[in-house]
């Protein structure tokens, strides 16, 4: 096991310095100057010409990239072209926000779509079954800014139960949770619902039934435990995503989190800010499937990472 | 398949649970240490107005302000964006801007009228020839951090914004700036490059406020973030993505301000900005969605508030086309645009439709119905132009930057269309925009430029300002914003004459005589002036809105 992840961390390196030279390309490729966003709409050119030259952007690309990994290196992300803060800092200060809700959405998306599949798929084709259903496809299929928006009138304009946006307390986390969990919610409640009749239908089901086991016990021992994987995988896939910061959910809320600093900084050319703000979101990425595949051997033990 | 049952004698589920609970510690952890360094809104809003969420950290303002004088609350201002710095001569847009602008004071002050006042300077004089000027300054005012603002703290700051060597972002404005001189230590000489008349509302800008220079020298880059100026409010905190936090200056030189403190909400999404304010959880939301406002007027507990801004709208011909050279050809697609029905249908009236080339906000500009609404008569003047059947052309814009623009761009093209100009719009991402939208003469054939969908700001409102940058002919983009490569030799000498003239009766004279050249000569299509749309709750008095978009906030309360 243990080499097992030490070589899955291994492999995250190449992966990382990929990514690095991916966003990095991307960025220089894109239209847009970067000085002349910084400075201004109406600068003139020279203005325009000093501080290209003070960010370090009049050098050749490969000698930035070079400068750049070197940094990296050192655990240096750089400073912001606009505020000059450490990379780094900025970070750290939006990183909290972004991991509570992406846990917070998780928790509501697995708290209530793993019972709806199960139930779902218990009262299979029954009506209960058909408007899980609808329910599942409509939270899939409804934007997240719409949902946003319709919470916050009825629960903040209306009601007055929830603050309409920023950060803070729980209640402030509520709102925006739900919304992310939506479309998370209905994968896991559609997964679950399928892989769960997948197995209601295995011989080894029909023989717990057949030896007497209560329906309760054949579901989470028998049913859920062999389910459980492909759920796993969906439910990872995107906590991955929301670490990688939910920018629709972000904005709809005042949210301060990652996936708005980042689109601002794209918006601002900001290319340090970019750059470490999608190094950072790929190594959650890494991360998180990593958790996955360990927690694999933990619900399925005939999966073993030896060697 | 057949072993499948002999797995997992413990129960998953509830491993799963356990994986959850710790989670749940993790979150909850998280969701602590967040919400501590909370300052609550000292005061909130009117019971009335909604049952407004419990204050989560209501202790906290506790520690700072020594408040004995009856409170004046705290506002709440709901703006669009985080700040990027709040350097003030490194801040290039209007949301830090305003808050530079009540942490800071400068030189000179823009009124509510929008004429040059006293600021940190009591009085100016300019010698006979408009290029050297004596700033009295105002005694005994202190920075935030208890340093003394004299003639050599003022010269500190001028030296910075016009430093070569480490330009400051808005270097450009002050390009006209020779230097400065201590003559005493409240007295400042400042040269200017040739007489200089609107040196009053350059030194007035955001970008001109004067910094407590220990700050400077001490913080460095780390003054973006913790900026020390005199203003009527001391900065307190910034919340990353969140929210800054400023306090009342008990000290101001102006009289100790009525609020508390204020409070910047950063909310990008506009239809939660009108759900802060309808729930009075903001006291003035910045912005408002045009589809929004018929709804909030009829709210009573909201006053929708109106000013034009200095952004004009309009659409540049470039005037190396062979086509839009033809004057008739510029006028005909003035002619087929119905500007007030745009205004009105599209952009629930917050437009100012003037036909002229200068906000109606800034000194000297006319107005004018030369080129108003004629579609038969465009259709005459293209035929005469030898294009009777009109002609294809593609437009440059950037998308969607506020509200309504890319419907008002589509309403435009539909009306060209109209007349028989089959016009493309091609709508980027801003910064993509830009780099095509300064593209110098050599290049502006090869990239395709032809006509581009503007909406260029006056650094102050002033028409030297607005017009010079844009018209002058030695001010062709890249170099300047004449990004139609407009040229008038009649035009350029009266631009200069203005920039030098110190007498407003004889500039407005001079600036009339411009804005009816290009209202002749039409090198653009001016649309609109973009109105500022905020939403104050009631109760908000003397918060008043400039066209600069920013607050003067010193005499408010709530």
């Amino acid at each position: 096991m243990l080499s097992f992840v030490l070589r899955r961390l291994a492999w995250s390196v190449p992966t990382a310095l990929l990514v690095v030279a991916a966003v990095f390309s991307i960025l220089h490729l894109t239209p847009g100057d970067p000085a002349r966003l910084v400075a201004g709409e109406d600068a003139d050119l020279r203005t325009v010409e000093a501080i290209r030259r003070d960010l370090g952007l009049d050098r050749p690309l490969p000698e930035q990239l070079a400068n750049y990994l070197s940094n990296l290196a050192r655990l240096d992300l750089g400073r912001s072209i606009h505020s000059k803060t450490p990379v780094r800092d900025e970070l750290a200060t939006r990183l909290p926000a972004t991991v509570q809700l992406a846990i917070a959405s998780m928790l509501i998306a697995a708290a209530i779509g793993l019972p709806l599949g199960i139930g779902m798929a218990v009262k299979h084709g029954t009506l209960w079954d058909f408007f899980g259903s609808i329910l599942a496809t409509i939270l899939v299929s409804a934007p997240s800014f719409w949902i946003g928006m319709l919470l916050i009138l009825i629960f903040a304009v209306m009601l007055g139960w929830f603050p309409a946006a920023g950060s803070g307390g729980l209640q402030n986390l509520i709102l925006p949770a739900v919304t992310l969990a939506g479309y998370s919610l209905a994968l896991v409640a559609r997964m679950t619902r399928s892989e769960c009749l997948e197995v209601l239908e295995q011989d080894y089901v029909r023989t717990a039934r057949g030896k007497g086991l209560g329906e309760y016990r054949i579901l989470i021992r028998h049913v859920l435990t062999n389910a459980m994987l492909p759920i796993l995988t969906v439910m990872g896939l995107q906590f991955g995503a929301a670490l990688g910061g939910a920018v629709v959910v972000e904005s709809v809320f005042g949210w301060p989190g990652v996936g708005r600093l980042l689109v601002e900084a794209i918006f601002r050319r900001d290319f340090p800010i970019v750059q470490g703000g999608l190094l950072i979101v790929a190594l959650g990425f890494l991360s998180v499937n990593l958790v996955v595949d360990i927690s694999y051997a933990y619900f399925d033990p005939r999966i073993r990472y030896n060697k | 398949m057949s072993y499948y049952h002999v797995i997992s004698k413990k129960i998953s589920l509830r491993k799963y649970f356990v994986l959850v609970g710790v989670a749940a510690v993790i979150m909850l952890l998280a969701g602590c240490q967040a919400s501590t360094p909370v300052p609550a809104p000292a005061v909130q809003p009117p019971a009335a107005a909604s049952p407004a969420p419990p204050t989560t950290a209501p202790a906290a303002t506790a520690t700072s302000a020594p408040t004995a004088v009856p409170p004046g609350g705290t506002l709440t201002i709901a703006v669009t964006f985080d700040p990027d710095t709040l350097d003030a001569p490194n801040i290039t847009s209007p949301g830090p801007e305003q808050m530079a602008m009540v942490i800071y004071d400068r030189l000179t002050e823009l009124g509510a009228d929008l004429t040059a006042r006293p600021g940190l300077a009591e009085s100016w004089t300019a010698s006979s020839n408009g290029s050297v000027w004596t700033f009295r300054l105002r005694r005994g005012v202190q920075f935030h951090d208890g340093q003394l603002v004299d003639a050599d703290a003022v010269k500190f700051n001028i030296d910075r914004i016009i430093d070569d060597i480490k330009p400051v972002k808005r270097k450009a404005f002050f390009a006209k700036i020779k230097s400065a001189r201590v003559v005493d230590s409240n007295t400042l000489e400042i040269t200017t490059d040739g007489a200089f008349g609107s040196l009053p509302y350059l030194l007035a800008t955001a970008a001109a406020s004067i910094i407590s220079p220990k700050a400077i020298r001490e913080l460095g880059d780390g003054l973006a973030r913790k900026p020390v100026g005199t203003g009527p409010f001391v900065f307190q905190e910034w919340v990353s993505g969140e929210r800054v936090v400023l306090k009342r200056n008990d000290r101001y030189w102006g009289g100790a301000p009525k609020l508390d403190g204020i409070i910047y909400r950063n909310v990008p999404e506009a239809s939660t900005r009108v759900a802060l304010l309808e729930t009075g959880q903001a006291d003035i939301a910045q912005h408002l969605p045009p589809s929004e406002m018929k709804r909030l007027a009829a709210n009573p507990q909201i006053q929708i508030v109106k000013v034009p801004s200095l952004e004009m709208r309009d659409i540049r011909f470039n005037m190396l086309d062979k086509r839009f050279s033809d004057l008739r050809v510029r006028q005909a697609m003035n002619r087929a645009i119905n500007v007030p029905e745009i205004v009105d249908k599209i952009l629930a009236g917050a437009g100012t439709y003037t036909g002229a080339p200068v906000p109606p906000s800034i000194f000297g500009a006319i107005k004018s119905d030369k080129n108003r609404y004629d579609p038969a008569l465009a259709k005459k003047l293209l035929a005469d132009a030898g294009y009777p059947n009109g002609f294809k052309a593609t437009l440059w814009g950037a998308k969607g930057t506020t509200a309504g623009l890319n419907e008002m761009l589509e309403a435009v093209q539909a009306q060209w269309l109209a007349v028989g100009i089959d016009v493309t719009l091609d709508l980027r991402e801003v910064a993509a925009f830009q780099a095509l939208a300064t593209k110098g003469p050599e290049e502006a054939e090869s990239t395709g430029k032809q006509l581009l969908s503007l909406g260029l700001s006056a650094r102050y409102p002033d028409p030297d300002s607005h017009l010079y940058a844009q018209y002058h002919s030695s001010q062709f983009s890249p170099k300047g914003n004449n990004r139609g490569f407009y040229k008038n030799a009649r035009v350029d000498d009266l631009l200069d004459q203005g920039g030098r003239e110190t007498d407003p009766a004889k500039r407005a004279a001079i600036y009339r005589e411009v804005q009816e050249i290009l209202i002749d000569e039409v090198p653009g299509v001016f649309l609109y002036t973009s109105e500022l749309v905020f939403g104050y709750r009631s109760n908000v008095k003397n918060a008043i809105l400039l066209p600069t978009q920013h607050l003067l906030l010193a005499g408010a309360s709530k």
